[in-house]
């Protein structure tokens, strides 16, 4: 498969403690998300972060990649929830670092087991890029439950 | 998002390489914004657009960060250099390198 691009766009005005900045996606799919420093380390406020992007990526990757998983199964999803949170923290000697992605899935799957359903999480985990990137310096955790109350 | 628009054509959908383009600028801008901040010349408006590349089956190879802007009272080298700190030290090139291949083409607008 060919290589893909795909890019954002930032705008920075003012010094860092009183300054902000636009986020847009090159695919149109958000535009204008105001960031600052402030809303970063402190309350969002309703802002985003390079931390909330991070998560939404790892997120994204991380549902396509148990998607992928499952169908290969044999057992596609009907309906996959995931939730990543990422940890920002300041690390002595190394200023601020992201130590820490923790993915929470829950899976809807007709016709699995449970040891299916792992085999399925442990691949997509193997699977998933952003996964991989973000164990080269953090602790990416997992956890993945089978939604049965609906099956 | 869905794999056809995430190795495909978009269709105004977002995907994890879009997200993590947006992630990386928006660190980038901040540590940037800090470096400038700390020698003595905070800037007045930055244009940052970041660029990831994603080849299926490897994974993603290659962050590209750019920025121009205008800051009074600094040099052009002095630009560069606030830009290549910033680009090592965001927590987001942290996260990705080693993995990933980090750039930062800085220009210093009059």
């Amino acid at each position: 498969m060919p290589r893909v691009q795909r890019g954002a766009d930032v705008t920075w005005e003012g010094n860092l403690a009183r300054g902000s900045g636009k986020l847009s996606a090159q695919t149109g799919a958000f535009r204008g998300l105001p960031f600052s420093v402030p809303t970063r380390v402190g309350q969002a406020e309703g802002k985003t972060s390079p931390e909330e992007l991070l998560a939404a990526a790892h997120a994204g990757c991380w549902a396509m990649s148990l998607a992928g998983e499952l169908t290969s199964a044999g057992t596609p999803a009907e309906r996959l929830t995931v939730g990543a949170t990422t940890t920002l923290d300041e690390v002595e000697g190394a200023g601020h670092r992201i130590v820490a992605s923790e993915i929470r899935a829950t899976a809807l799957v007709p016709g699995i087991d449970r040891a299916a359903f792992e085999r399925a999480v442990e691949a997509a985990e193997a699977g998933c890029t952003l996964s991989a990137l973000i164990k080269a310096s953090a602790t990416v955790t997992v956890s993945a439950e089978l939604d049965e109350a609906g099956t | 998002m869905s794999w056809p628009a995430r190795a495909e054509s978009s269709d105004g959908k977002t995907s994890p390489e879009e997200l993590i383009a947006a992630a990386h600028a928006t660190c980038f801008a901040m540590a940037f914004s800090h470096a400038l901040a700390q020698a003595g010349s905070p800037p007045e408006q930055l244009d940052l657009p970041a660029a990831v590349t994603f080849q299926p089956g490897t994974g993603i190879t290659r962050s590209a960060l750019t920025v121009s802007g205008r800051v009074s009272g600094m040099d052009d080298a002095a630009f560069r250099e606030a830009a290549e700190g910033a680009k090592e030290n965001c927590p987001v090139s942290q996260a990705l390198r080693g993995n990933v291949e980090l750039s930062v083409d800085a220009r210093l607008q009059s």
